[in-house]
């Protein structure tokens, strides 16, 4: 019998995206594949490396121009309509209308997912209770919100038609220390019977909720893997301790070597977090240190090379 | 079935399924046991493989009690479920997990000339010995899929263009290419040797 | 019974369609009946005692979907048909603000206040008055308060929540098409309060000229200028949308006012020798088959500029 982890609800075989610009042809993504089921995976890279585009894929806002997306062995593109049933999608730019409050919003959004009305009201009431906006005003409207709160609302429209497949694009982008939290306690709670796909370039969120780990770079798929595959190559290539402030900036302008963490240590000391391509330690005196999630992310671009 | 004794059957199936998916468990023991036979026989038809079958039944069972499959309000059960299970096999083909998989289960290749497995079970090879199954085996998966969702699913025409998603002109005529084609086969003798004694001693 | 005892151990009786798939298939009943006695000896294979209460059981014990999906999935087949679709179009009416029902309801009285004016002191000779003037509101209010209607409508493309509106199960064709629908429901109501004010008050015209005289003073130009401010306004962007529309509006009334007779403005006896009515509405379907495309067009233009 099939065990949960080894099935896939959607899969990606060899997407591409390519947008022509007065430039040439630029590509966003080349050549994407992979599987995706219940769970929380994650999706990292840096600004331009095309997560974003991977993501409006997935919720079939655009087309790809290679490839194929599948859910449940059947092509997105054969019935999108009936797939969007099934996504709750958080852009990286989430608006609403601004007039209108965040519960008619969300009722808004309820019609379009095809939510029937009596069932929508309470619906709207929970999901603002699970991202902890029950506290607003009932008369405030949308443009009212603080940047955070409105991603909160963002969030709340993904959750509304309980979708077994969440994308969300940076969901904890401009979040407070204690909203994350919720957020990502949230997100692992939903993983139970959902599939989760979201972006981050907060990697510490990354490490608290990942069962499986996509790294995105320059459009291509860079890594695929588990948590601890993910952190694996970094190992033995991180190192830590105190250095003279002189010696830590002359290792943020080295070449080859990436400055992760720095904090004081005394006067004219500082407690650095280094890494390295190499094996051996930058400077006498660093020790190895296990790696996390952050520091695989920056070695993997470190060996990856220049850009 | 008649076209009246059809709706009847399918307005029960839409409520049963309804019932199954709000958490009524009564209701999926009896939508698993009205329709696993049938998904079963349609995915050991297809792929020709005994043990697969019962794997691709689970998934295609499990898909629809997630509701992971959306179906649109005009679109009638049956062909509706026969899709899922179309859909689960053609997954399972393509899976990358699976390759190995199905060369061993003799399903790789158009020659029908698949790796001998010793786990394959006597009741696998059984089948895979029979004439007919070298038949099917010598069609394209879009061809084996409407010969055996007429022949021996029973569906209509109309029903295989809704679970395959295709024009009803395109159902006609792979139906008829593939009757074409295996006619040609049969008249050829192309086939893989058979013996004739498993046939007499069965039944 | 199968020798055996093994599902898989006799051969299966086959349901019988063969004159109906001789037919359907027209090959000669010989060859036919060839190839269906080889396929009807293909050994039954009955699932395995047991196998549908063990698929039972291990489903009851995997994650299901939440409570609310639960519900979700069992109201009713997903996506749905007609009532479906009429409720998203209902939903699309929460885009409106009630500014804009208030504003587009204030000038359309102004304008039938003045038409009414100026038509009874035309009557009352104390005012001489071509057919441009007596057109208000019908002639030229109307098809501004369409067209700048579906510019507003669509502004969530520049700066609202088209990409969570797109992630619906809604085609964006259907969910532009469904505003254009609501702005000119909402100013034909409008016109038709506005002819029940006028009714009576001016020289009543006789029934084929009424009808004339709606469709080539008002339905055309509605028409066709809503089409323009929906096809550009997708195609481009909404202010585009307003400025073509307004802009090709201007010149096609001071092309009427310099040269009655061809112009869109015309004496109700003339009306039906004008060109411009009917390539008006033959533009409108042009128009709206391409908006349809490029409401899709759209989502791209958005994905190219956040890519």
């Amino acid at each position: 019998m099939r065990s949960a982890r080894s099935r896939s609800w959607l899969e990606l075989d060899g997407i591409g995206k390519g947008y022509a610009d007065p430039f040439g042809r630029r590509r966003a993504l080349r050549d994407v594949s992979f599987a995706l089921g219940p769970g929380v995976t994650v999706l990292v890279g840096p600004n331009g490396a095309g997560k974003t585009t991977l993501l409006r894929i997935l919720a079939a806002v655009v087309r790809p121009t290679a490839g194929r997306v599948s859910w449940c062995g059947r092509a997105v593109a054969a019935d999108p309509v009936a797939y969007r049933d099934l996504i709750g999608y958080l852009p990286q730019d989430f608006r609403s209308y601004p007039d209108l409050t965040p519960a008619a919003f969300l009722a808004y959004v309820s019609a379009l997912k095809g939510i029937p009305r009596e069932m929508a009201r309470a619906r709207t009431e929970e999901v603002l209770r699970l991202c902890g906006l029950s506290g607003l005003s009932p008369g405030g409207r949308c443009v009212a919100l603080s940047r955070g709160q409105l991603r909160l609302l963002g969030l709340a429209q993904a959750l509304l038609n309980d979708p077994p497949l969440l994308l969300l694009d940076e969901p904890t982008s401009g979040l407070d220390p204690e909203a994350r939290v919720r957020i990502m306690e949230l997100v692992r709670r939903l993983s139970a019977g959902k599939a989760v796909l979201f972006s981050t370039h907060v990697l510490a969120d990354a490490a608290q909720v990942a069962d499986w780990v996509l790294a995105l770079d320059e459009g291509r798929l860079a890594a695929s893997s588990d948590p601890d595959g993910f952190v694996a190559p970094a190992r033995g290539r991180v190192f830590g301790g105190v250095v003279e402030a002189a010696q830590a900036a002359a290792l943020r302008t080295a070449k080859g070597v990436a400055v992760v963490g720095q904090v004081p240590s005394g006067p004219g000391r500082c407690r650095v977090r280094v890494v390295v391509p190499g094996a051996a330690p930058p400077l006498p005196g660093l020790q190895p240190i296990p790696p996390d999630f952050e520091d695989a992310y920056v070695c993997r671009r470190l060996l990856a090379g220049p850009s | 079935m008649t076209g009246r004794e059809r709706d009847e059957s399918v307005a029960d199936e839409d409520r049963i399924l309804a019932a199954a998916l709000s958490g009524d468990k009564t209701a999926l023991s009896e939508l698993v046991g009205r329709n696993y036979g049938r998904v079963f026989r349609y995915l050991v038809r297809l792929g020709g493989d005994y043990h697969l079958a019962q794997d691709l039944a689970q998934e295609t069972f499990y898909r629809v009690w997630q509701g992971l499959c959306g179906r649109r309000e005009t679109a009638p059960f049956r062909p509706w479920l026969y899709r899922i299970a179309h859909n689960v096999f053609i997954d399972h083909v393509r899976s990358w997990h699976s390759r190995n998989v199905v060369a061993a289960s003799g399903l790789a290749g158009e020659d029908g000339e698949g790796e001998a497995d010793p786990v394959v079970s006597i009741v696998s090879r059984r089948l895979e010995r029979s004439q007919a199954a070298a038949l099917l085996r010598k069609l394209s998966p879009d061809h084996r899929a409407v010969v055996v969702l007429r022949f021996y699913e029973d569906l209509t025409l109309g029903e295989i263009a809704e679970t395959l998603e295709l024009p009803l002109g395109t159902v006609k005529s792979r139906l008829h290419y593939a009757f074409r084609e295996l006619k040609d086969l049969l008249a050829s003798d192309e086939l893989p040797g058979f013996r004739e004694s498993d046939d007499g001693r069965d039944g | 019974m199968p020798k055996t005892g093994h599902p898989c151990g006799g051969r299966e009786r086959h349901p019988a369609p063969w004159p109906a798939m001789r037919e359907e298939l027209g090959l000669e009943g010989r060859d036919f009946d060839a190839v269906a006695a080889v396929l009807a000896a293909l050994p039954s294979c009955e699932p395995p005692p047991g196998a549908a209460e063990t698929t039972v059981e291990w489903l009851a014990s995997v994650p299901r979907p939440g409570a609310f999906r639960r519900r979700l999935l069992a109201a009713g087949p997903r996506p749905g048909g007609l009532w479906w679709t009429l409720a998203v179009l209902r939903s699309q009416t929460r885009v409106f603000s009630f500014g804009f029902w208030a504003a587009a309801a204030l000038v359309s009285l102004i304008a039938t206040l003045v038409t009414l004016y100026l038509r009874l002191a035309a009557l009352s000779g104390r005012i001489d008055l071509t057919a441009f003037g007596l057109a208000l509101p019908f002639g030229i209010i109307s098809p501004v308060i369409a067209a700048l209607g579906v510019s507003y409508a669509l502004r969530s493309l520049e700066n609202g929540p088209w990409e969570v509106e797109l992630s619906c199960p809604i085609t964006p064709a259907g969910m532009a098409m469904g505003r254009f629908v609501i702005v000119l429901a909402y100013v034909t109501g409008l016109s038709l309060v506005a002819a029940l004010v006028m009714g009576g008050r001016t020289q009543p015209l006789a029934g084929t000229e009424i009808l004339t005289a709606v469709v080539t003073t008002w339905l055309a130009p509605v028409l066709f200028l809503g089409a323009v401010s929906l096809y550009a306004s997708l195609r481009f962007s909404p202010l585009t949308g307003t400025v073509v529309s307004l802009g090709l509006w201007a010149a096609l009334l001071t092309a009427g006012h310099y040269r009655p007779g061809v112009g869109l403005v015309a004496d109700p006896g003339q009306a039906w020798l004008s060109v411009m009515p009917a390539a008006m509405l033959l533009a409108t379907v042009a128009l709206l088959l391409a908006a349809s495309r490029a409401a899709g067009q759209a989502a791209e233009r958005a994905g190219r500029a956040a890519a």
